[in-house]
């Protein structure tokens, strides 16, 4: 089974990135003008548009004419005799280059974050502990039953006069007694001798009593005596509870302040490390934050894209050669698929399409579920009575027969008039929910329509096979019949649609959400398509590629959950 | 007690009367919801990368240029407070208001608004590597050093990388090279220009010569500034974005810090929302939830002449005409078509084409009402357009709008009733012309005019057909024949650019205040006249007689632009010029855009710019809770007229 799993995971990836190439291919046929609005055309020049096509790797300067259209013995070259100077790139660099940029390697140093890291104190309870045991030896805690194994800083953390807290550089592993279900062993540190352990706290409101179980003591948070519940365990002296101050990073708001400049309201000045320069910042904080100490500020620094990397590193050459790498420098790994060069320029796609996504999830599921529930319940009705199989048949044929946008303005209308519902989607009314209220209607009409009609399909099937005949010769009430065979088996073919549904609604659809201005996925691909936004379409593509097979892979999955007798491997039953 | 009950009765009805008329009381709007249709989704929040109308409509709202326009399209002062020139237009100087600040989205402040930061938008526009060339031909073309400025970055691009470029500023070379010298002290900016330009401040209304911040670039990178967000861009407009939602709608709040707050009103939140189809926003406006809609063809004829129906009852009263947009269309011939190919030359159409007769048959013989009414049913004169520079582009000192003087010289005026330019004698008498002379150089009748529109859009394929009658029912089918084609995706380069139509029928809007934009885009032999190269491809077609014309035509043009002193010298030579263009009926004038529309804002408050980027200026429009009747709005009319 796992062989076949994986085998079928490795088949959808080169099927993915087929479709992903053949898509590329396709669309580089089109003429690269397409990239330029009527107005552009009529605003730029020759030059100036052949300029924007170099940079967007869609021409390149004609090798033949270096560049003049014209070659040494006065005649015209051939190859860019269309566009004089300039050739179309080829499409298997312009490939190379995308595949490059679908993954970026980025270094980053601990200045290379965008937000200020600022230090907000709060308290913090460390508990001594009196049994432990400091690793010596070889073993593990498997080895010290009733033991748990921690790591502990050999020495007391720091506070310097901004804040921050500095950690001894060395640890020490210890095994300390494993009763305590509630703390917090990171950051444990040795006091000399003593093991001091973080503890969970609660922390109470006046005359508010502490959970069963914990106990509750009065610890100093700068200057202010708190009551905080917390469980003691045995060998813990809760006579000498400390409460110290440590730090929580966090990422604020700020403004850096120009000399003699006032803070903006809600601020606190702190003095910054901005890039090397001392800079005097505000930073918003929220209610009750105290702020005493104060990170850098730097932009990213550069990138390596995944590919070249690996180019780099095969030439046996250092891909971040080029990039200062400092202290405590580190990469990260990013999946962009590349930045939009249109409809949203500068945007990596896969933002474009997480931001996108969400509004056709959150009604596409919902549609989903009130279509599935609607459907196949009356699919069952329809089955069984004849008068909700006429009405239920009418309704099937009224809304396949139907244009949609008809039935979507009508839906509008009806809506709008007699519910007062709102005929956009808008997330700045005053009840947003309400706004979603038609769009998901007109999606659940159509496919409530669609599991009517094969559940009914199925249930007919099913209701005239043998065994449902013996079931019923054999006594069996006919709610048993329906529901413990005859629908149990009528849904298993419906099943293997059911994931491929669910994943399908990342893609919106284009007429709902077109209607009803919903900020989908639906029109994205034909936008992006219509625009040449290629990279938004490659990206769109290479989703819609990943839900499809990975859809009907999970799909095949559930029904041999639910159906045992189907077999994904082996000669009986395969499918 | 009779008397005393009808006192009682009268004074409850006077009382009630009274409370109906309060109920009615008209309300300033303080909010504006409008709309936009989906295709047209702003794609760029940096203004000085776009040459799109659908950003620039949102953009002129969030940065102030140096000078807009009122709503007779007349310069007004904005960010310059005056503006002057010492040596006959060839430098022109603004002088800043005080008191401007760039601020960002919560109107937090963030600068001062300084003369440099002219410099600094100049210098972003020209560098090649920072802007993509976008707008550079405006400023390239007018502004000394601009030009080599450009193509210095770009050199410097090729050569050194982007790096290189992205690294100059204001200062060193672009302030070297370029004709712009400013002083934050005085709050002065002086362009020296290539030649004297009398209509270089209506250029000053345009994104070219928009201001950007130093600063801003240094706190967020070139790149930084060339992706720039609503979040993140620094403002010193009317308005701010308080809110974006990419294809449902986004909302301009009235800026706290604007400079100019006590000189306009504003509305205190514009909320423009993206909609499918104008038939979407007309059922948006019945529930209240848009204050104006334009009206397609289907739901104004309900409203205009369907008394039994509930949208004429409640909506024929209001029934307002738009004012016309700033495009002037055209029906431009094409001098070198090719068969359906794409590749072999169509030697019957262009030898036709190139007859003056056959050309002005074509002119004269063409009663457009019918196609005018495809825009405009209930007024369909009212699109009527015999020039081809834009109505309301130019003035003359006493006020005259420039195209009377060219339909002066045409001996053509417009007429409320019936499609004057229509001449039947005079097209029968030219087509008879025509047939002998085509004739006898082997040209077959009747003629076919291959003539594209977009397979996708049901109103252009009955558009067609309309306009296909009229050339039967005018000109004879005998005589030519109309046959309408139609593409996938891109009219430039499924049908332009194989040059497979006869002719198009196309728009153009002035990006600025004089008539060379429009007659400099159609000139023999010229490398910048957009339409000669691109559509007409008369540079292509060899007919001496064709060529006669266009060389007449651009000597005049040539003779009008060299006027630089005498702007009414210079409009009346422009007029000669244009009326030689249409008088060898080298283009035949069409149409304007003028729908109808149900409005709650006086279209005669608003800034009326037939030219350049101010037209969506939310600023100084006067717009009510309650919308506009037709009879208020003539009045409104009638007001503006007299002004």
């Amino acid at each position: 089974m796992a062989k076949y799993i994986l085998k079928r995971l490795l088949t959808s990836i080169v099927v993915v990135f087929l479709v992903v190439s053949i898509v590329f291919i396709l669309l580089r046929m089109m003429d690269s003008d397409y990239f330029f609005t009527e107005d552009e055309l009529i605003k730029f020049t020759e030059q100036q548009k052949n300029d924007k096509l170099v940079r967007l790797g869609l021409l390149q300067a004609c090798e033949n004419c270096g560049g003049t259209g014209i070659l040494n013995d006065d005649t015209e070259c051939p190859a860019c005799k269309d566009n004089p100077g300039y050739v179309k790139r080829s499409v298997f660099a312009q490939m190379a280059d995308f595949y490059a940029s679908l993954v970026e390697f980025r270094a980053f140093t601990p200045t290379a974050e965008k937000h200020v890291t600022v230090t907000i104190f709060d308290a913090e309870i460390y508990v001594p502990k009196a049994t432990y045991e400091v690793k010596t030896g070889k073993g593990t805690a498997k080895d010290k039953p009733g033991m748990l194994k921690i790591e502990a800083y050999d020495g007391v953390p720091t506070v310097d006069a901004n804040g921050v807290k500095a950690y001894p550089k060395t640890k020490k592993t210890v095994y300390i007694p494993a009763d305590e279900d509630d703390s917090t062993r990171s950051g444990a540190y040795f006091d000399g001798e003593t093991l001091y352990v973080r503890k969970n706290f609660i922390l109470l409101e006046d005359n508010e009593e502490a959970p069963e179980g914990k106990i509750v003591v009065e610890v100093d948070d700068y200057g202010l005596t708190k009551r905080v519940a917390l469980s003691i365990a045995a060998d813990e002296d809760a006579s000498r509870l400390i409460a110290t101050a440590t730090e929580k990073s966090d990422l604020r708001d700020y403004v850096v302040l120009e000399e003699g400049e006032e803070a903006p309201e809600g601020t606190e000045v702190i003095d910054a490390d901005l890039a090397g320069e001392t800079k005097s910042v505000a930073i918003f904080v929220k209610d009750g934050d105290t702020i005493a100490g104060i990170g850098s500020l730097n932009k990213p620094v550069k990138s390596v894209p995944f590919v070249t990397y690996y180019l780099m590193k095969l030439r046996g050459e250092d891909p971040f050669s080029d990039i200062e790498l400092q202290e405590n420098s580190y990469i990260r790994a990013y999946f962009n698929l590349g930045e939009s060069i249109r409809l949203e320029r500068g945007k990596y796609v896969t933002e474009v399409i997480a931001t996108k996504m969400k509004p056709s999830l959150e009604i596409g599921l919902i549609a989903l579920a009130i279509s599935l529930v609607l459907g196949v319940t009356l699919g069952v009705l329809q089955a069984k009575n004849h008068m909700v199989d006429v009405v239920g048949t009418g309704y099937t044929v009224l809304v396949n027969a139907v244009p949609h946008l008809v039935i979507y303005t009508v839906i509008m209308m009806l809506g709008a008039i007699l519910l007062h519902l709102p005929m956009q989607y808008n997330l700045r009314h005053p009840q947003p929910w309400l706004t979603k209220v038609l769009p998901i209607i007109c999606l659940s009409i159509g496919s409530t329509a669609g599991y009517m009609l094969w559940t009914r399909r199925y249930m007919v099937d099913e209701l005239n096979k043998d065994y449902i005949r013996l079931a019923r010769l054999k006594g069996l009430s006919e709610s048993k019949v329906m529901f413990r065979h005859v629908l149990k088996n009528a849904f298993v073919p419906m099943t293997q649609y059911l994931p491929y549904s669910i994943l399908l609604t990342v893609g919106g659809s284009l007429l709902v959400e077109t209607f009803f201005g919903v900020p989908g996925m639906g029109p994205e691909l034909t936008k992006a398509i219509s625009r040449y936004d290629l990279n938004l379409v490659q990206g769109i593509v290479m989703l819609y590629a990943t839900v499809g097979i990975l859809g009907v892979f999970l799909g095949d999955l559930l029904m041999t959950v639910i159906d045992p007798r189907i077999k994904l491997t082996g000669k009986e039953g395969v499918r | 007690m009779k008397k005393l009950f009808a006192l009682l009765l009268a004074l409850v009805m006077t009382l009630s009367a009274m409370s109906f008329a309060g109920a009615e009381e008209v309300a300033l709007l303080s909010n504006l919801n409008t709309y936009e249709t989906q295709a047209r989704e702003l794609e760029t929040w940096n203004i000085h990368y776009s040459q799109a109308a659908a950003d620039l409509n949102v953009l002129c709202n969030l940065i102030d240029g140096l000078l807009t326009n009122d709503n007779h399209g007349n310069l007004k002062a904005n960010a310059a407070k005056e503006w002057f020139t010492d040596d006959g237009g060839l430098s022109w100087t603004f002088v800043l208001n005080e008191g401007m600040t760039w601020f960002d989205k919560d109107g937090n402040l963030k600068a001062p608004v300084v003369a440099s930061d002219w410099a600094t938008g100049l210098e972003w526009v020209l560098n090649y590597a920072k802007n993509d060339s976008y707008n550079v031909s405006m400023p390239a073309e007018m502004i000394v050093g601009a030009n080599d400025y450009y193509n210095y970055t770009k050199e410097l691009t090729e050569s050194e990388g982007k790096e290189a470029a992205f690294a100059l500023d204001a200062s060193g070379k672009f302030a070297e090279m370029v004709g712009i010298a400013v002083d934050d002290a005085a709050g002065t900016i002086k362009y020296t220009l290539v030649d004297a330009l009398p209509y270089f401040p209506s250029v000053a209304t345009y994104n070219c010569l928009y201001p950007l911040s130093a600063e801003l670039i240094e706190q967020v990178g070139v790149e930084g500034y060339r992706d720039i967000t609503w979040e993140n861009m620094w403002y010193s407009g009317a308005y701010t974005v308080t809110y974006f939602e990419n294809q449902n709608q986004k909302v301009l709040t009235k800026s706290p810090n604007y400079w100019n707050d006590a000189g306009c009103t504003r509305f205190d939140t514009v909320t423009i929302k993206m909609v499918e189809s104008v038939a979407v926003a007309y059922q948006l406006y019945t529930q209240g939830e848009l204050d104006h809609v334009s009206l397609d063809q289907a739901t104004l004829m309900t409203i205009y002449e369907d008394e039994s129906s509930e949208d004429y009852a409640k909506y024929h009263d209001q029934l307002v005409e738009s004012r016309p947009t700033k495009y002037s269309y055209q029906i431009h011939l094409v001098y070198n078509k090719n068969l359906e190919d794409g590749a072999t030359p169509d030697v019957n159409w262009n030898t036709a084409v190139a007859n003056e007769n056959f050309r002005l048959s074509l002119y004269y013989g063409l009663d457009l009402t019918n196609y005018l009414a495809r825009t405009n049913a209930i007024n369909p004169q009212s699109c009527q357009n015999y020039c081809y520079t834009g109505n309301g582009v130019a003035f003359t000192s006493d006020g005259t709008d420039y195209t009377k003087l060219v339909r002066a010289e045409l001996g053509l005026d417009y007429n409320a009733e019936t499609y004057n330019r229509y001449d039947p004698e005079k097209a029968a008498a030219y087509k008879a012309a025509a047939i002998e002379e085509l004739t006898a150089k082997g040209v077959t009748f009747p003629v076919q005019l291959d003539y594209y529109i977009s397979g996708s859009s049901t109103v252009a394929a009955e558009t067609a057909k309309v306009l296909e009658t009229i050339f039967a029912d005018c000109l004879g089918s005998d005589y030519v024949v109309l046959k309408t084609n139609t593409y996938i995706s891109s009219l430039a380069n499924e049908v332009r650019k194989p040059r497979k139509a006869s002719f198009f029928i196309n728009g153009w809007g002035a990006d600025f205040a004089d008539p060379i934009n429009f007659l400099g885009q159609e000139t023999y032999n010229d490398t910048q006249a957009y339409y000669s190269n691109a559509y007409s491809n008369c540079n292509d077609n060899d007919d001496p007689g064709l060529i006669a014309a266009y060389e007449e035509f651009t000597a005049l043009v040539n003779e009008a632009k060299a006027i630089t002193n005498d702007m009414d010298a210079r409009y009346a030579a422009f007029a000669k010029a244009e009326a030689c263009f249409l008088g060898h009926a080298l283009v035949i004038p069409c149409s304007y855009e003028v729908g109808w529309e149900l409005t709650k804002i006086n279209n005669y408050s608003k800034v009326y710019s037939m030219y350049g980027m101010q037209a969506y200026r939310y600023v100084d429009w006067e717009a009510y809770t309650t919308p506009y009747t037709t009879e208020e709005m003539a009045e409104a009319a009638a007001e503006y007229a007299a002004e």
